[in-house]
């Protein structure tokens, strides 16, 4: 998959050409709004990521020009966070945005999201190694032991079931599980994850949730280092 | 754009327009009188003249007795240099006459100006006198009616009066008395010219002295404004002398004062709040600075470099949370945020969030418990962030085993959400700022906790709290602490 970033800030630049690079896209790196909206119109991309302060030619401008021609997904991102400015935006035809600063794993979900176009597909099922979802029925297995969790710990391990191998960080976690879209100033989210391991994981010897320190939680069938 | 007239010069106009007009009435009527007075005097010095002569001539017998006597006649008009006197007969042949050069009645052909003719001519009546001075018979009453104005060559104007006489041996002969006006009207016009000079010259000084009295009133509020001008932001203690201010603009000086108290009061908080946020700002980021460099000074193991980022990756989060809870209440306070309200079951919203909290209940030994009922209207995103921050206060001072209750009760005109919690009481002193930016019950813990709110969570609380038109206060005693919110219901039409 194809990803443009247009982002005048060098180390910004940098660092989400190398993420997104290594999280296995292959990325584009605009210095300006001028070269942004030529490669943006001249290549491919599946996902434009655009900064809205840029010199030669701002954000918005080149986004409004860009949908002249182009339906490419847009994910812009700014430091401001007025109502204002984010109306503006998905106005002007944006899919998204992201307010600086954000976590880098939130900017890969989105980018996900936006390439993948449309809800991802809900499965009946779901498994991940050994653990067994049944969806409808609201029941887990690891092999053949069946687990018991509360509605609460369901929500959380179907989540991460359902993006297993992507890194889900703490707010999107709360955000997905409980509907509390404000950074929590509480490490609920933590405790969340230590009563799920322990009813998951404690018992087997292969562990499935994984904490990526600082960053979040993912869930893949991984032998414990 | 449009310049605000000056007080003092559009007052002093006024006042001169007010003082002319009101001199320009004045002098009218004063010369108004003046002139009838003058008028009716001279008038009346024709009348008698007029009388005098006729009753003279009615004691002289023939008109040879007439020119004889003619100085007796004449000397009815001597003594006033304006007044001229003509006495001709029936045939128009003048038989006396006195400084008739002055009005029209010198005027007579052969009679000019200075000539002395003993012949004296004879004369039509219309030569005489103008048509409309029709002689007053001599059985009748001379009056001053009968008077006639006429101008004489020249322009002179005139009044006088033609009266018949009759003789002894009653011979009728008529009389001419007129009076040369000129005198007259250079005098009232004279008058007139000074009473125009004296008001016009009132007038400009009246203006010129409430325009000075105006200004001299004026000064204190010159004053205000000058003083004023010198309050900056490192003065903004300075108050405004309302003893020195007139009555009328004391109570501008007031409202200025009561102004600058607020300012002062506003702009100390915020640059309390700004050195409050600069210092928190410095503590993550003298952590990430110090591990960073002591990491840096010697080669480390992978392991040491991960648990670095980590750490420093937990002092970003930080500061992100710190910032974007200043922004919250930056937006907050600005006039145009946008709260999305709707109703909602206020013991089932109550319920998720102690779900939401309930592991980390767990952990600490303490329980949560929802009680009450109650359906409120409001945005559900910022009561769900101001019951959480108060439940995370909650849980920070409730010791193990401890029971939190959030409770809702619904009255005909509110909604009270409470969040109570035992513990040790809070410190007194605290309570009336513990609403505050950067207030701390305990300085020493919460600054320390990673991910704290920095002394923000109960601010964003009352922010909340007044984006709903409703208030935050909180009570503390030995039984526990209890934040209550109320929400004031607003009829709904």
């Amino acid at each position: 998959m194809r990803i443009l970033i247009v982002e005048d800030e060098p180390k910004t630049g940098a660092y989400l050409k190398k993420g997104l690079e290594e999280s296995g896209f292959s990325v584009d790196l605009a210095k300006d709004g001028g070269e942004g909206l030529t490669l943006a119109q001249e290549e491919s991309y599946d996902v434009i990521v655009l900064d809205v302060m840029l010199p030669v030619l701002d954000g918005w401008s080149v986004l409004k020009r860009l949908r002249d021609t182009h339906a490419t997904p847009v994910l812009f991102l700014t430091a401001r966070d007025d109502v204002q400015d984010r109306v503006h935006g998905l106005e002007l035809g944006a899919d998204d945005y992201l307010v600086k600063p954000f976590a880098f794993v939130e900017l890969l979900a989105r980018i996900r999201t936006l390439a993948r176009r449309g809800p991802p597909r809900e499965t009946e099922r779901i498994s991940v190694g050994d653990l067994d979802i049944d969806v409808v029925r609201r029941r887990v297995k690891r092999g053949t032991v069946r687990i018991d969790l509360t509605p609460r710990e369901f929500s959380l391990l179907q989540l991460l079931a359902r993006r297993q191998g992507e890194v889900l960080s703490r707010t999107q976690i709360a955000s997905y599980v409980w509907d509390m879209n404000f950074d929590s100033d509480t490490n609920v989210v933590e405790v969340a994850i230590r009563r799920l391991r322990a009813k998951i994981d404690d018992e087997f010897a292969v562990k499935l949730i994984h904490t990526v320190r600082g960053v979040g939680y993912v869930l893949e069938p991984k032998e414990a280092a | 754009m449009t310049l605000g007239r000056s007080l003092g010069a559009t007052l002093a106009l006024g006042f001169g327009a007010t003082l002319l007009a009101v001199f320009a009435l004045v002098g009218t009527y004063v010369y108004t009188g003046l002139e009838r007075q003058v008028s009716t005097q001279d008038d009346f010095d024709i009348v008698l003249a007029a009388r005098h002569t006729r009753r003279l001539a009615g004691e002289l017998d023939s008109l040879d007795a007439v020119r004889a006597h003619a100085d007796r006649l004449t000397s009815q008009v001597l003594g006033n240099e304006a007044l001229s006197l003509a006495v001709v007969d029936g045939q128009g042949s003048i038989l006396a006459r006195h400084n008739v050069e002055r009005t029209a009645l010198g005027d007579l052909p052969g009679t000019a100006a200075g000539a002395s003719s003993p012949a004296l001519p004879v004369l039509p009546d219309a030569e005489l006198f103008p048509p409309h001075a029709t002689p007053v018979p001599a059985n009748e009453r001379i009056t001053a009616d009968r008077i006639a104005t006429w101008t004489a060559d020249g322009g002179t104007p005139v009044r006088g009066v033609v009266a018949e006489a009759a003789l002894r041996d009653r011979t009728k002969i008529r009389i001419a008395i007129a009076r040369n006006m000129s005198d007259r009207v250079e005098l009232l016009d004279g008058y007139r010219d000074k009473l125009k000079i004296a008001g016009g010259l009132g007038a400009l000084f009246a203006m010129l002295l409430s325009y000075w009295l105006i200004r001299k009133a004026l000064a204190p509020l010159r004053e205000i404004v000058a003083n004023t001008g010198r309050i900056t932001v490192d003065k903004l203690d300075t108050r405004l002398d309302a003893s020195r201010a007139p009555r009328e603009l004391t109570a501008l000086v007031d409202a200025q004062n009561a102004m600058l108290g607020r300012l002062q009061q506003a702009f100390g908080h915020l640059s309390q709040f700004s050195a409050d946020l600069a210092h928190d700002l410095r503590t993550p980021l003298n952590n990430m600075r110090g591990a960073t460099e002591v990491a840096l000074a010697r080669p480390r193991s992978t392991g040491e470099y991960q648990a670095l980022l980590e750490s420093n990756l937990e002092e970003y989060d930080r500061l992100a949370r710190m910032i974007e809870n200043v922004l919250f209440l930056a937006r907050a306070e600005h006039p145009g945020f946008v709260t999305r309200q709707r109703a909602f079951d206020v013991h089932d919203e109550l319920e998720r969030i102690a779900g939401y909290f309930e592991g980390l209940a767990d952990e600490a030994g303490s329980m949560l418990r929802v009680d009450g009922h109650g359906r409120l209207t409001a945005d559900l995103e910022l009561f769900r962030r101001a019951v959480s921050n108060l439940l995370a206060n909650a849980l920070r001072y409730t010791p193990a085993g401890g029971v939190i209750v959030l409770r809702v009760d619904e009255t005909a005109d509110a909604v009270y959400v409470v969040v109570s919690n035992p513990g040790e009481p809070i410190d007194p002193d605290l309570l009336p700022r513990i609403f505050d930016r950067f207030v701390r019950g305990d300085p020493a813990r919460s600054g320390g906790v990673p991910g704290g709110t920095a002394g923000l969570g109960l601010a964003i609380v009352r922010s909340v709290m007044e984006l709903h038109g409703g208030t935050a206060r909180v009570e503390s005693d030995a039984a526990g602490t209890r934040f209550i919110l109320t929400f004031i219901k607003t009829p709904t039409a």
